[in-house]
C-alpha cells in the first residue's frame, strides 16, 4: 500500500484508486482507514441521516411514531420535488432561484380560479401550465437574451411574489366550498396509510433517477453543465438541453405548488417560500453524496429526508425556532465548502458569470 | 507497394479581414504517414488544420480526400470522412468516465424498445472501450473513474482512442504533448507511432522539435501563412527547420540575404 504523496489530490477518485490498490495488495490498517474515509465521504449524508434519526428518537419517543414518520416524509415530499427540479437545472449548468415563487404562484392561481367557479381539473391544469410558462420565460431571458441565470430568475422571483400578492389581495384565499377532489393531491391516502404526496415524490424521484442515469439525454445534460464546449463539439444542442432542464424545474414547481395548496386547503402569497432555502440546501448537500461536486438525484432525495428529519426533530425536542435557520445556513456552507475543498476550488455548475 | 495519397491540399488560401492566415499552401499526405507541422506563432498551422477538419472553409484552393474533392463545411463532415482532431484541451467531458467519453455523441443504445426511448447500453460501451484501450496498449487504472482524475497523458490516450474507435483514417493532433511531463510525453509519442502501425495517418503540430524529430517522417514548415518548406525528417537537422521557420535571414550590415534552404 503506497503512502499518499504530498501532491496527490485528495479526491474521492484518488481514494478509489487506492481502494483498487487495497484490492490488489490486501487489506492493511492503513488501507482500511483510507477506504473508510473515502466511503464515509461518499455516504456521509446517509450516515448523518441515520444518526440524527437515532438521536432524535432517543431524545423524544414520539419521534419514531408512525404518525410522525409519515409527517416527516410528507414534509420531505414537497421539499424533495422542488429540490429535484432545481437539481436538474444545476446539473445543466444554470441556476433557478424562482422555483419556490413559481410553486407559490401555481398554487395561488389554481385556488383563485377554483374559488371563482372553475372546476378542479381545469384550475389545476392552468396552475401547472403557469409554472411551465414561467420557466419558458426564464429560458428566454437566460438563453436568448443572455442574462446570467441567477439574476434572471431572481428578477422572476420578485415579480412572481408580487403577482401572487396581487391575486390573493395579500390575504389567505380560502373557501368552505372547495370540492372534495381538491384535497386528493395533498391530503388523501393510498392503501389507507400512504399519503399521496409521498407517492408523488417517489414517482418523481424514480423518473428523475432513471432519466438522468440511464438515458442518453440524461448523460448529455451532465456534459452540458460540466463542459459546454465539449458538449457542442460532440453535437449536443446545449441551448435545448438547458431549456429542457428549466421546463422540468417548472413542472416540478407546479406539482409542488398544487400539492401544497391541496394540503393546506387554501392559498396565500408565501405558501412555498419556506421551501426555498431547504430545497437549495438539499440540492447542494446532495452534491456531496456519492459523486463529489456533482448534483445527483439520490443525493438530493437523501438530503431532503435529512432536512425534514432535522426540522421535525428540532420541533419535537423543543429547540427554538431560529435554530433551524442557523443550522440550515451552516449545513449549506459546510456542504458546498466540502465540495470546494475536495475539488480544489471549483464547484461545477455554479458559476455566476456577472 | 507505393503508399496512396490520403489528403491533398492545393493552393489553400484563407483570409481574416486583412490577415492572410494561409496563403498558397499545397501538400500531400500519404496513408499511415506521420507528418509534422511546425511554424512560429501565427504561422498559420492552426488555421490550416481547421480548414482540413472543417472548422473553416478555405476562401480559395481545394482539398482532395482519398482522391476526391472534399468540401468539409463543418467538423461533423470531416469526422464522417474519417478525420478526427485532438485539440489541446482534448474536448473531453471531465465528469464522465472513459467509455462515456469515447462514445460521446454516438452512444450505444439498448436493443429493445428501451433503446428507442433513449436508454444507454452501458455494459456494451464499457466492454468496447476496454477493447480499444487494450488494443492500443493503454493502461487506465479503472474504467469507472471520471476522466477528470486521470493524468494528462492518460487523458490524451482517451482522446486518441476515441478517434481510433471510430475508424479515423487521419488524426490531427494540435500540441498534444504541451501539458505533459517527460514520461507521459514519451508514452504519447509511442502511441502515435503505434497509430502508424494501425494504418492511421497523423498530422502532428508541435513547438517541441525534439518530439517532431522522434516520431515524424516528414515535416512541413510554415511561415507567415505560407509553406516555407517541406523536409524529410531523417535528412534534416534542427537548424534547417529553424531557418525555415524564421524565414529568409537578413545580414544587417551588408543588406545581403542568405538563401533559404530549398525544400527537399
Amino acid at each position: 500500500m503506497k503512502p499518499m504523496k504530498a501532491d496527490e489530490p485528495i479526491t474521492s477518485e484518488a481514494a478509489e484508486k487506492r481502494k483498487l490498490d487495497t484490492v490488489q495488495n490486501g487489506l492493511t490498517a492503513e488501507s482500511f482507514w483510507s477506504l473508510a474515509r473515502y466511503q464515509g465521504r461518499r455516504y456521509g449524508v446517509l450516515i448523518a441521516l441515520c444518526m440524527l434519526f437515532i438521536i432524535f428518537s432517543l431524545m423524544e419517543p414520539r419521534f419514531y411514531g408512525l404518525k410522525n414518520i409519515l409527517t416527516i416524509i410528507r414534509q420531505a415530499a414537497i421539499l424533495g420535488i422542488l429540490s429535484l427540479g432545481l437539481t436538474v437545472v444545476v446539473i445543466s449548468g444554470e441556476f433557478d432561484i424562482s422555483f419556490a415563487a413559481s410553486a407559490t404562484f401555481a398554487g395561488v392561481l389554481s385556488v383563485v380560479l377554483l374559488k371563482n367557479g372553475v372546476d378542479v381539473y381545469t384550475s389545476s391544469l392552468i396552475g401547472w401550465a403557469s409554472s411551465v410558462a414561467v420557466s419558458l420565460f426564464n429560458a428566454i431571458t437566460i438563453l436568448y437574451i443572455g442574462i446570467p441565470s441567477f439574476i434572471a430568475t431572481l428578477g422572476m422571483m420578485a415579480a412572481l411574489t408580487g403577482i401572487s400578492r396581487c391575486l390573493t389581495g395579500g390575504a389567505t384565499c380560502y373557501s368552505a366550498y372547495f370540492p372534495a377532489s381538491f384535497a386528493v393531491l395533498g391530503r388523501a391516502f393510498a392503501f389507507k396509510i400512504v399519503p399521496i404526496p409521498v407517492i408523488t415524490f417517489v414517482l418523481v424521484s424514480a423518473i428523475a433517477l432513471t432519466l438522468l442515469e440511464n438515458t442518453r439525454r440524461g448523460r448529455y445534460l451532465y456534459v452540458t453543465g460540466a463542459n459546454p464546449s465539449a458538449a457542442s463539439r460532440a453535437g449536443i444542442n446545449v441551448r435545448r438541453m438547458k431549456l429542457t432542464a428549466l421546463v422540468i424545474c417548472g413542472l416540478c414547481s407546479g406539482l409542488a405548488g398544487l400539492t401544497t395548496v391541496s394540503m393546506l386547503g387554501s392559498a396565500n402569497p408565501v405558501i412555498c417560500d419556506g421551501y426555498l432555502m431547504p430545497a437549495i440546501i438539499g440540492c447542494f448537500l446532495g452534491a456531496v453524496f456519492l459523486r463529489v461536486g456533482i448534483p445527483n438525484v439520490t443525493g438530493t432525495v437523501v438530503s431532503c429526508l435529512l432536512l425534514a428529519v432535522l426540522t421535525n426533530g428540532f420541533v419535537m425536542i423543543g429547540l427554538p425556532f431560529y435554530m433551524k435557520e442557523i443550522i440550515q445556513g451552516i449545513v449549506l456552507l459546510v456542504s458546498v465548502g466540502t465540495v470546494a475543498l475536495l475539488k480544489k476550488g471549483r464547484v461545477a455548475s455554479i458559476e455566476f458569470g456577472y | 507497394m507505393t503508399p496512396r495519397v490520403l489528403l491533398s491540399a492545393r493552393s489553400l488560401y484563407k483570409r481574416f479581414g486583412g490577415v492572410r492566415a494561409v496563403q498558397n499552401v499545397s501538400f500531400d499526405l500519404y496513408e499511415s504517414e506521420i507528418l509534422g507541422l511546425v511554424g512560429d506563432n501565427g504561422a498559420g498551422k492552426s488555421t490550416l488544420i481547421k480548414i482540413i477538419s472543417g472548422v473553416y472553409i478555405a476562401d480559395k484552393g481545394e482539398l482532395l480526400w482519398e482522391g476526391r474533392p472534399a468540401r468539409f463545411s463543418s467538423p461533423r463532415d470531416s469526422r464522417l470522412a474519417g478525420i478526427e482532431t485532438v485539440y489541446q484541451d482534448l474536448s473531453l467531458a471531465e465528469e464522465l468516465d472513459v467509455a462515456a467519453n469515447i462514445f460521446l455523441g454516438k452512444e450505444l443504445m439498448r436493443k429493445s424498445v428501451l433503446g428507442y426511448l433513449g436508454f444507454l447500453d452501458n455494459e456494451k460501451m464499457k466492454a468496447e472501450a476496454l477493447k480499444v484501450l487494450d488494443d492500443l496498449g493503454i493502461q487506465i487504472p479503472s474504467i469507472h473513474t471520471p476522466v477528470r482524475s486521470l493524468s494528462g497523458g492518460q487523458r490524451q490516450s482517451v482522446a486518441i482512442s476515441k478517434g481510433v474507435y471510430w475508424n479515423a483514417k487521419l488524426i490531427i493532433m494540435d500540441e498534444p504533448a504541451a501539458a505533459l511531463g517527460v514520461r507521459q510525453r514519451n508514452k504519447a509519442l509511442a502511441l502515435i507511432t503505434h497509430l502508424k502501425k494501425r494504418g492511421v495517418a497523423v498530422i502532428l503540430i508541435s513547438h517541441n522539435l525534439q518530439d517532431i524529430f522522434s516520431v515524424t517522417e516528414r515535416v512541413i514548415v510554415m511561415n507567415r501563412g505560407e509553406k516555407a518548406g517541406e523536409v524529410i525528417t531523417a535528412a534534416a537537422s534542427e537548424e534547417d527547420i529553424l531557418k525555415l521557420m524564421i524565414g529568409t535571414m537578413t545580414d544587417n550590415q551588408k543588406g545581403e540575404t542568405t538563401e533559404s534552404i530549398k525544400p527537399v
